[in-house]
């Protein structure tokens, strides 16, 4: 590559992660935390968390739950347990604009109404928001869209830049200053992660253009617009009730009957229609292995009454360009692959985000270095080093076990102080006072492992097994954050 | 950006219009997927526009050849 090209690839490349460093970190980490929600969901249940069950009988529970609260017979959905959401939740009452859902969630080995603390989640929700949407609904998902069409310009423009020399897949400067660490990192993390990074920032696009697409393009392949396209993708609504009462058979056995017919439809869910009526259905809805799609999409139908199948969707058969769109969620949030393709989308997650921040760091480093202003330099570190303490402390908040609006408070406001401290830090404090938000973060991680440790040892291995997962990998972030933090401390002369 | 992203959509409002398959949902996704990609590409020849580096335009000569191959085989369906 021609020097002059290098120069103008290089600033392109310099520039575009000056704009957009801040807000990718911002997604990224985020982002590390939505694909592992099911189980923070899990981990923050604590005490609280049941065992997943081998067999449910959903008869049983569906008359357990009648028992203890009239259903609304016209639609009844159940939610099946799985080893991160092992209660069964049965709701009722038209959705949507029909009306509010009424529900309630039965431990699967009992039948007895609990407290569903993975499906009533507070804390999970909070960071998970703020990566799909940023709290600002379909424009927020919209503008995170956009920010990973500034992450997928910025990896490609890097990997052009690189000079592609052998040496560099492993070369670590650590003790050599913190702009040679910086640089090293951010040329080991996009290289090594290239192709997960791509797979998420590529998907992350789709993510929310997709939808935007769905919505303004919707009227040209459809006279209906909108409303005809989103009934073709999700299926027709189920009939409508004929008036005529008729004996419905035990709702395990349909269940066992669907097994038998299709085996590879593993079931998340059973929607019933007009229970007790000659035109009652229940639909089927699940995943199926090796397939990329979601419960949406892969469903089965029948008549309650004899089990006659009336329908089936799923994505399998149908063009290119549907199964693309359709698989954009599962790639994103890591539906693939069991614990090696989430363990592999975390490490894309955490790469993405040390790629912003040591870009962000290096281009810093070179601003202050040429007598730029130092308010870049404050607002990155105030925004990025306040997430990552925020997302410690409400994970401590979460483990001591905090209500829900106190959750948001400590997160809000953790953010809001750590940020203004980080901003409004004289100038000479201001490298110590970054590296004790960095121990002070890792320090609350272990503190919130410390005290799940604790709880989960009560806890059988089984219900335990995701918390602790959960736990090794705070452990970890949490002990190299010290480590860090304490590092800069007392060599703030060698800190950026 | 804002030239491509308006190139862009006319690009996926004509897939829409144009695209060979009477299904409604293939014909939007293809728009959807060619159109952002037509973005991106956009984005990218601008860079390439600015820096005129030879080996992004082997690149995406190269990725355009396979899509085409491909889709012209049929084989990206399944």
């Amino acid at each position: 590559m021609k020097p002059i090209t290098r120069r103008l690839l290089h600033a392109s490349h310099t520039w575009a992660g000056a704009v957009f460093g801040l807000a990718v970190f911002i997604v990224c980490l985020s982002g590390v935390w939505a694909a592992a929600d099911a189980h923070l969901r899990h981990w923050e249940a604590g005490a609280r968390r049941l065992a997943a069950p081998a067999e449910v009988d959903i008869g049983q529970m569906l008359a357990a739950a009648q028992a203890h609260a009239p259903l609304d017979m016209r639609q009844i959905s159940i939610t099946l347990p799985t080893a991160l959401h092992p209660a069964v939740r049965v709701s009722s009452g038209p959705a949507g604009r029909g009306g509010p859902q009424r529900g309630i969630s039965l431990d699967p080995a009992t039948g007895r109404p609990v407290a569903d603390a993975a499906g009533s989640a507070a804390m999970a929700p909070i960071v998970t928001t703020l990566h799909k949407s940023l709290y600002a609904g379909f424009p927020g998902r919209i503008a995170v869209s956009l920010v990973g069409v500034a992450f997928t310009v910025l990896l490609l423009g890097g990997i052009v830049l690189h000079p592609r020399r052998w040496r560099d897949w492993t070369a670590l400067r650590l003790g050599k200053g913190w702009r040679a660490a910086a640089f090293d990192l951010h040329r080991l993390a996009g290289l090594w992660l290239l192709p997960v990074l791509l797979l998420n920032g590529v998907t992350g696009i789709f993510s929310g253009l997709g939808a935007l697409g769905t919505l303004t393009l919707s009227p040209l392949a459809y006279p209906g617009g909108m409303p005809q396209a989103m009934a073709e993708l999700t299926g027709s609504p189920p009939a409508r009730a004929s008036g005529v009462p008729a004996a419905m058979p035990p709702l395990q056995t349909l269940l066992d009957a669907h097994r038998l017919r299709d085996p590879g439809l593993r079931a998340e869910s059973i929607t019933l229609a007009n229970w007790g009526d000659a035109e009652a259905s229940l639909t089927v809805a699940g995943t199926r292995p090796g397939l990329l799609s979601t419960a949406v999409f892969e469903r089965a139908r029948y008549r309650a009454r004899d089990g006659l199948l009336l329908g089936e969707d799923s994505v399998r058969g149908r063009g290119g360009w549907l199964r693309a769109f359709v698989a954009v969620q599962p790639l994103h949030y890591a539906r693939y692959g069991g614990g090696w393709g989430l363990a592999l989308n975390l490490a894309g997650g955490i790469g993405a985000a040390v790629l912003a921040a040591t870009g962000t760091l290096l281009w810093l480093g070179r601003r202050a270095a040429q007598g730029g202003p130092p308010w870049a330099g404050r607002l990155a570190a105030g925004c990025g080093g306040g997430l990552l303490a925020a997302c410690a402390a409400l994970l401590l908040a979460a483990a001591i076990g905090l209500d829900a609006s106190s959750l948001a408070r400590v997160f809000w406001g953790g953010w809001a102080a750590v940020a203004t401290g980080l901003m409004l830090a004289p100038v000479r404090h201001q490298r110590r006072a970054a590296a004790a938000v960095l121990a002070l973060a890792g320090g609350l991680l272990l503190g919130a492992v410390g005290i799940d440790l604790a709880r989960s040892l009560a806890q059988l291995l089984a219900v335990a097994a995701p918390a602790l997962c959960v736990d090794a990998f705070l452990l970890c972030a949490g002990a190299v954050l010290v480590a860090l933090g304490l590092r800069l401390q007392f060599r703030s002369k060698d800190s950026p | 950006m804002l030239g491509g992203g308006a190139a862009a959509v006319l690009v996926a409002m004509a897939t829409v219009l144009a695209w060979p398959d009477a299904r409604g949902l293939e014909r939007l996704y293809a728009g959807v997927f060619i159109g952002t990609a037509a973005w991106l590409a956009a984005i990218f020849v601008a860079l390439l526009a600015a820096s005129g580096a030879r080996a992004w335009g082997r690149v995406l000569a190269l990725a355009t050849v396979a899509a085409a191959v491909v889709l012209l085989h049929g084989g990206w369906r399944s």
